[in-house]
């Protein structure tokens, strides 16, 4: 078997890759916006009050008494958070395993602190060089926020072709983007942006500029609505983006929702992008997820990608199992199985196995 | 420039910052956000059916802007002195299940003719 640790392609492939890490299934269990969770609206990063909670009562399969009172709250008035991810895959040619790159994927750094209504966050991304800042007024059950982030549309995963949110080992010949555009290399740019809080629907819209292409602005808008009924618990979104300069022409639109009923759930969605690469693009994502009991979570997934409905030859697909196990606060194991399969070389790419170590405070 | 308002913002943070502790709690006898969070999470949100939404500003938890707040925090009051007088009695404890069974607001029998 060949291993090779460091490799500089690969390595820019994957230490770029974080983009949002938020799970949004925790969101609809949960019935909530990701708010409920995390400092930021858009989810993802810092945890909250009831983020920390749900981290040590719901997540964990045991919780230690040293850590049960664990906050985040250094100083008395800052508190810091952070996530980091070291992943590994290996390849297989039919039952020999192949190639095997182990590497880190994470390493952010969070820091929160409020003054009266306004609450300031500030995000670096070590491995990226990448800062991140907001400064929001909460106010009438929403927020104004500015700074330096992301746009926010859809589920926010990292695209819809990666599982343990890695991309994959090596591009496609014909294929070089395996996802919409949310790439984890682009970098957070000035942005402003409004949300409101109505009852269980949130809505958010915002302008980012130069995020995809320099000197262009965005439009972008979210809404989300959650339905709970005894033990079910549903959720519907949609998310529309347009690049405001002609000349870039992007407009993506996109459709999610996602149920579940006891231990378990399935979320799902899909995207249309124009413009993108030449024409129309799509992507979509299903994942059936159960709890086989605290702590232990099982999945399947199914990816699709094509780049260009207009030709057949350059559509992925992923299908996916893993095991996702959290033995302590903090502390997040996956590991998982994937086989893409591609239309241009009507062939699959071989059996993928992934696991990835998640720690966060 | 990124650098120069971060470094502002963490400054500004240490020096003008409130304390991270709780805000606005008038009734319930708890010390620590995560003690009010399990409390919320695991008694009052399920024994009513309802979820933080119901009570709570979503980006201000502390706000009392929404009535439904003002009323539980009544509730609670009227729970704890009930409490008092199950104790006295040495009977178990009550909690908001005893009335509202799941229910954002307790059913009532039907009125008699």
């Amino acid at each position: 078997m060949k291993i090779y640790i460091i490799n500089r392609p690969l390595l820019f492939i994957f230490l770029c890759s974080s983009f949002l890490w938020a799970i949004p299934r925790y969101a609809m269990e949960s019935g909530s916006s990701c708010i409920l969770c995390h400092i930021d609206p858009s989810g993802g990063g810092l945890r909250s009050d009831y983020g920390i909670a749900y981290g040590l009562d719901d997540l964990a399969q045991k919780t230690p008494e040293k850590v049960s009172g664990y906050s985040g709250i250094i100083l008395k008035h800052i508190q810091i958070g952070g996530d980091a991810r070291i992943q590994s895959i290996s390849k297989s040619e039919g039952d020999v395993p192949k190639d095997l790159a182990v590497f880190p994927m994470q390493a952010n750094i969070q820091l929160k602190t409020e003054v009266g209504k306004v609450t300031v966050l500030a995000q670096l991304a070590t491995l990226q060089s990448d800062l991140g800042f907001q400064f929001r007024i909460n106010e009438f059950n929403g927020y104004l926020k500015v700074g330096l982030g992301k746009p926010s549309i859809g589920l926010k995963l990292p695209d819809h072709t990666v599982f343990t949110r890695g991309g994959n080992i090596k591009l496609v010949s014909g294929s070089h983007r395996e996802g919409m555009p949310f790439r984890s290399t682009l970098k957070n740019v000035p942005l402003l942006e409004i949300g409101q809080y109505k009852g269980d629907t949130h809505y958010s819209l915002g302008l980012a500029k130069g995020y995809f292409f320099d000197k262009s602005e965005l439009f972008y808008f979210r809404l989300e609505h959650f339905i709970s009924k005894r033990s079910w618990n549903q959720m519907i979104g949609i998310s529309y983006l347009k690049e405001l300069s002609e000349a870039a022409g992007l407009q993506m639109f996109n459709v999610n929702g996602g149920i579940s009923h006891g231990n378990i759930s399935w979320m799902g969605e899909v995207t249309v992008a124009d413009n993108l690469v030449l024409g129309r693009s799509i992507a979509s994502y299903s994942e059936l997820t159960w709890r086989i009991k605290r702590g232990w979570n099982m999945s399947g997934r199914i990816d699709f990608f094509d780049e260009s409905i207009k030709h057949t030859e350059d559509a992925i697909r992923r299908t996916t199992f893993g095991l996702n196990y959290v033995p302590f606060p903090f502390v997040d194991i996956k590991f998982q199985i994937r086989s893409s399969y591609l239309s241009e070389s009507k062939s699959s790419k071989g059996i993928e196995i992934l696991s990835q170590l998640h720690f966060w405070f | 420039m990124k650098n120069i308002i971060i470094i502002v913002g963490l400054i500004s943070g240490f020096l003008f910052a409130q304390k991270s502790e709780l805000k606005n709690v008038k009734v319930l006898p708890y010390k620590t956000k995560r003690e009010l969070v399990k409390f919320m999470k695991s008694v009052v949100a399920p024994e009513l059916g309802v979820k933080c939404n119901f009570c709570h500003n979503m980006t201000d938890y502390s706000s009392d802007e929404k009535d439904h707040k003002k009323v539980a925090r009544q509730m609670m009051v009227m729970v704890q002195q009930s409490n008092k007088t199950m104790n006295d009695l040495n009977f178990h404890e009550i909690s908001c299940w005893v009335c509202h069974r799941g229910n954002e607001h307790p059913e009532h029998p039907p009125k008699k003719k």
